[in-house]
């Protein structure tokens, strides 16, 4: 395999664009020999107090991809600090953790306690489907964007990507908004709302009745997404949403992102990332922001 | 744990819809243990999009052995693969049974829960006295049973139609049989089928003092390996566990069914 060029993106170098997406790689804490030799992993989401998640069914596999309704199952930030991180000290690659809460004293509070933690970034989450608290995604409103990114920004100098939906919201106002509040990157896009019904007696697949939509069938529309916000505005993109292979990262670096995310493409082959590694080569993309 | 790409040497049809198929699966046949289970993907093409959790029914040296139910899009797939065509073999996944010597083993089978409960007979009959209890649908279903005969000093059987054995459920037929002859010592039963069984199984009062009751748990699941946090099981104190990484065999007393 050919060296993949660095990526630098404020202070952070990523050594080559692939990293792995939050709730699809556990906390970075399994399959350490693929996590080393990605750009970075991002972490399952965190947050203040621990949740235990939603009931089964979790995930229900759709036509090329999969709903899932996992409902930020974690510990908690203070056993993350506690008892996760310690563990993940020797990763041998960027290790962003991903955030999420109710309100922006949530992330305020979260962004505060990891400020002196062993991390590399952190990914701001606005846009999780399977958060209940609330009727909406905070992600869904720019204002409130620009709060939780401020707050999180107030907080801690570390590298911030802000996680975006376009769920009933264009991705340009809440990637302007993130960019106004200091975020150093975007990602596009988390999942898409989705619910799948038994076509018998119409109840919900999901234990959580809806969830968010993952795979090759959200590819265009996410690329539709990055492509739309690089077109209008600079800020560094990391593009996420279907990628399953080289082409599909190749794609998403045309579209004008910096760097991708692999997510579902675990789930069907933990080793998807090693294997997309592979196959890119430095000729086939330029690294850097665009 | 290991991805392969494994060959197929054999793949045969038991039953009506019912398969074993026998894989070269290199390392991870080699180290693969009762209770353990594999995630099979079928090639390059992204449908169906998940990898399918099948559980180990046998091993031989460098190959595997797997026996499954065409149920859906995925089985329907593998039941098409032939003999020197090749699948992706994630494994070995899950938590091994751990091993017992000198105990009464009641097996307690549902349809296919045969599979894994086949692997571990193999290991357990040698310092263990097995009994197995089976039920299937009908008559042609009650698959493998010749392998079984040598490992188990008794085996009952129960079909839905009466086709064979005791008409009806195979957990009246334990519970029945279990109750008046109280065992010695300890009693393992290892239980493997539909969640009704399991679930008839673990609420029901045994008068056996000392008795274990492990079930094999069927959860949906994405990963198979711990990565996505998608097949959790409640556990009876408070939260979840993973079928994946903390089962798929579990002490029926610590979780709600
Ligand atoms: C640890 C583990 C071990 C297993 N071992 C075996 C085995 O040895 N032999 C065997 O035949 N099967 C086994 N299964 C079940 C097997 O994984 C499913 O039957 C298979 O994934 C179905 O795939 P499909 O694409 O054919 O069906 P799909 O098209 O995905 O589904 C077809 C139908 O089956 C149902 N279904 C699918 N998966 C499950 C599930 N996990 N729980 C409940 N209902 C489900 C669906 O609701 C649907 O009605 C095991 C499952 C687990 C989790
Ligand atoms: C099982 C599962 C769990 C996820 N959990 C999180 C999470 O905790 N936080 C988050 O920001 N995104 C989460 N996501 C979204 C992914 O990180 C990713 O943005 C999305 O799945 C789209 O990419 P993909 O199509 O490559 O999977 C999850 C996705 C899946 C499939």
């Amino acid at each position: 395999m050919k060296k993949t060029q660095n990526i630098k993106i404020k202070n952070l170098i990523f050594k080559n664009p692939l990293i792995l997406a939050s709730g699809t790689f556990s906390f970075g804490d399994k399959f350490i020999s693929v996590v080393n030799q990605m750009g970075g992993i991002i972490t399952k989401g965190i947050t203040l107090q621990p949740r235990p998640g939603n009931p089964m069914p979790r995930i229900w596999e759709t036509a090329s991809g999969l709903l899932n309704s996992v409902g930020l199952e974690n510990p908690g930030i203070d056993a993350f600090l506690k008892n996760i991180l310690p563990g993940l000290a020797q990763l041998k690659t960027n290790l962003i953790v991903n955030i999420s809460g109710n309100q922006v004293k949530d992330f305020t509070a979260l962004a505060e306690k990891l400020s002196d933690a062993d991390i590399d970034g952190i990914e701001i989450n606005v846009s999780c489907p399977n958060i209940r608290e609330t009727d909406k995604m905070l992600g869904q409103d720019p204002k409130t964007v620009f709060q939780v990114v401020s707050a999180v920004r107030r907080k801690t100098d570390k590298f911030l990507i802000t996680k975006l939906t376009a769920n009933f919201i264009d991705p340009l106002l809440t990637a302007q908004a993130a960019k106004d509040a200091g975020s150093d990157a975007v990602c596009l896009v988390n999942t898409l709302y989705g619910i799948a019904l038994d076509s018998n007696t119409g109840k919900p697949m999901l234990g959580g009745i809806f969830g968010g939509l993952s795979g090759p069938a959200i590819k265009p529309f996410a690329l539709f997404c990055v492509w739309r916000v690089a077109s209008r505005l600079k800020i560094p993109i990391v593009g996420c949403g279907g990628i399953c292979s080289a082409d599909d990262v190749r794609e998403f670096l045309h579209a004008g992102s910096s760097l991708v995310q692999i997510g579902s493409a675990n789930l069907r082959n933990p080793y998807a990332g090693l294997e997309i590694l592979h196959k890119l080569s430095d000729k086939n993309f330029k690294g850097g922001v665009k | 744990m290991k991805r392969i790409k494994a060959k197929i040497v054999e793949h045969k049809k038991l039953a009506p819809a019912i398969y074993s198929i026998w894989l070269q699966a290199g390392v991870i046949a080699g180290i693969i243990k009762p209770g353990q289970f594999v995630m099979l993907t079928l090639d390059e093409c992204f449908e169906p999009f998940l990898a399918r959790p099948l559980s180990v029914a046998d091993t031989n040296r460098d190959k595997l052995r797997l026996i499954y139910r065409v149920v859906g899009k995925g089985t329907r797939l593998l039941q098409d693969k032939k003999t020197g065509e090749s699948l992706y073999v994630l494994g070995p996944l899950g938590k091994p049974v751990k091993p017992v010597k000198n105990k009464k083993i009641v097996l307690c089978a549902g349809g296919l829960g045969i599979a894994p409960l086949l692997f571990l007979a193999k290991k357990l009959s040698k310092n263990n006295k097995l009994t197995l209890y089976f039920g299937a649908r009908t008559k042609r279903e009650l698959i493998l049973l010749d392998e079984f005969m040598p490992l188990c000093e008794k085996i009952s059987l129960a079909t839905d139609d009466g086709s064979q054995g005791k008409k009806g459920l195979v957990t009246d037929l334990l519970i029945k049989q279990l109750i008046p002859n109280p065992q010695p010592p300890t009693t393992i039963i290892f239980a493997a089928g539909p969640l009704p069984m399991l679930q008839k199984i673990s609420n029901f009062q045994f008068p056996i003092s000392n008795l274990k009751l492990f079930g094999f748990l069927e959860e949906r699941m994405g990963c198979g390996c711990g990565i996505c946090f998608g097949c959790g099981v409640k556990k009876k104190d408070n939260g979840y566990v993973r079928t994946c990484t903390d089962g798929p065999v579990f002490d029926l007393n610590e979780i709600e069914l």
